[in-house]
């Protein structure tokens, strides 16, 4: 397995070959998502006392174990919800995988767009993984929209790009993305922005 | 990888230091042995464990395991240290000094230069009268190859990604063209001294540090070994000073000359003359 979102572009490629097929919106992608790996019938039979079982062996450093206990701890129906914007599949696909790992919920969308639609319909999402160059609506634009509106609760958002120049991230700082993660990344990376954005 | 090269790997590193390999860290043993494979010249992994099959290459043995076994560093690791370097030990050791005198710092087994630089940072954000005016940091380690490197201060974006907010990369650190990683400022680099040192040997060239960083090292020492460095460390440490352990270390059983600090929740240590374990008693 390669380092997140190193194969991005060939994703990409794929995508747009076939970008003449109907393109899915977000609810389709959470339906895919629920009945890839529903979370919590999936979770059902990991559940002992009360208790999802998650072993502090699966992570490979102490953070990793930190983790698990606070999985350990949360319990039941206190998942936290992120919302994992990509236009990439496969990075989709990765994190979403690790966010269940991290013993968080998932929501996808694949544009600023849909972003928007499940940021206005769920208000209890706590962090966002937004990547930044997307058709429709890019990270940015969707970010510098998400700040200007009135919420009770602004989300965390943690900017996901393979931009790694000093003015982007400043750019997207200024817009008010909460962290920068740079692709690739790994599994430990992406744990340390979520533990610096406070939501692990 | 193949499933097959993976499960070699596994039970090789089982044998040779007791590693345990997880069924989904396949991610961990490419990051740490791709370039491994580059520098012995092998195109990749799969090549790298033919030979590793054929035992031919003892030296490759090694170099595998010690590429496994090798302790994880990051910046601002454990973040309670510093955030208690910055809220509870620097304000004691600077209410105890006149504003001339300077403050040494040990950071011991330092190695690729994350923790002195992460206390450098710290520093410089919140004390910056003292950065700029009476603190000296000495980073030490027994390997003059990581040594070098920390010296560069050049680290991979995979590198600058971990602990270290995004933040502080941009006020800290410039990056290098041809995305050849970043490098932390000149400050930085130029107010550290590093030195090759054998915690086993005579600790006398670090002089008398106020405040010793030395986390998750002891924890890998034989107990005697354990012992004895922490009695060195004890007789070069200010009276006053403080020494910080890993998370998951102590001194309990090793060494008496240290106490716990209780007003601290990770492993801050003061000497026992000083009567009081508390700050604020």
């Amino acid at each position: 397995m390669s380092a997140i979102g190193d194969r991005w572009r060939s994703d990409r490629a794929v995508r747009t070959s076939r970008a003449s097929g109907p393109s899915r919106n977000a609810a389709a992608y959470c339906a895919e998502n629920r009945r890839r790996s529903p979370p919590r019938a999936g979770k059902q039979t990991v559940f002992v006392h009360g208790l999802p079982q998650v072993s502090p062996k699966k992570f490979d450093d102490a953070g990793g174990a930190r983790v698990a206990a606070l999985v350990v701890k949360r319990g039941i129906g206190m998942a936290k919800k992120v919302l994992l914007v990509d236009d990439s599949r496969a990075v989709r696909l990765i994190c979403r995988r690790l966010m269940t790992s991290f013993g968080f919920e998932s929501l996808e969308a694949e544009n600023g767009r849909e972003a928007l639609a499940l940021v206005r319909s769920h208000s209890d999402i706590e962090v966002i993984l937004l990547d930044w160059n997307m058709p429709i609506m890019n990270g940015l634009d969707f970010l510098k929209v998400l700040r200007a509106e009135r919420r009770p609760l602004q989300p965390a958002v943690i900017m996901c790009t393979m931009y790694s120049e000093p003015s982007r991230i400043a750019e997207a700082m200024a817009a008010g993305a909460s962290e920068y993660l740079m692709k690739p990344f790994s599994q430990n990376i992406l744990l340390s922005k979520f533990q610096e954005v406070g939501v692990l | 990888m193949r499933p097959s090269e993976y499960d070699f790997l596994s039970v090789f590193l089982l044998r040779s230091s007791g590693l345990t390999l997880g069924a989904d860290e396949e991610y961990l043993l490419e990051s740490r042995l791709v370039p491994l494979a580059q520098s012995w010249g092998f195109l990749g992994i799969p090549e790298l464990v033919e030979t590793l099959k054929k035992g031919t290459e003892p030296r490759l043995a090694t170099a595998v395991t010690a590429a496994m076994t090798a302790e994880e560093t990051s910046f601002y690791r454990d973040r309670q240290s510093f955030e208690e370097l910055k809220t509870v030990i620097l304000p004691a050791l600077l209410q105890r000094r006149r504003a001339w005198q300077p403050l040494r710092i040990w950071s011991a087994a330092c190695s690729t230069g994350q923790e002195p630089y992460s206390i450098a940072m710290t520093i410089a954000d919140h004390f910056p009268a003292l950065w700029t005016r009476a603190v000296e940091i000495l980073a030490s380690d027994i390997d003059s190859e990581v040594l070098t490197r920390a010296e560069r201060g050049i680290y991979s974006q995979f590198e600058v990604q971990r602990g270290l907010p995004i933040q502080l990369l941009l006020r800290h650190f410039d990056q290098l063209p041809d995305q050849a990683g970043w490098r932390i400022k000149p400050p930085f680099r130029e107010n550290i001294t590093w030195m090759r040192l054998n915690l086993r040997e005579n600790l006398a060239r670090v002089g008398k540090p106020d405040l010793i960083f030395c986390r998750n090292v002891l924890i890998d020492f034989e107990p005697s070994t354990r012992q004895a460095v922490l009695g060195r460390m004890a007789q070069r440490l200010a009276p006053d000073g403080f020494l910080v352990l890993g998370a998951a270390e102590s001194v309990f059983g090793a060494c008496d000359a240290f106490q716990r600090l209780r007003d601290c929740k990770s492993a801050v240590f003061r000497p026992t003359a000083i009567k009081s374990v508390s700050l604020t008693a």
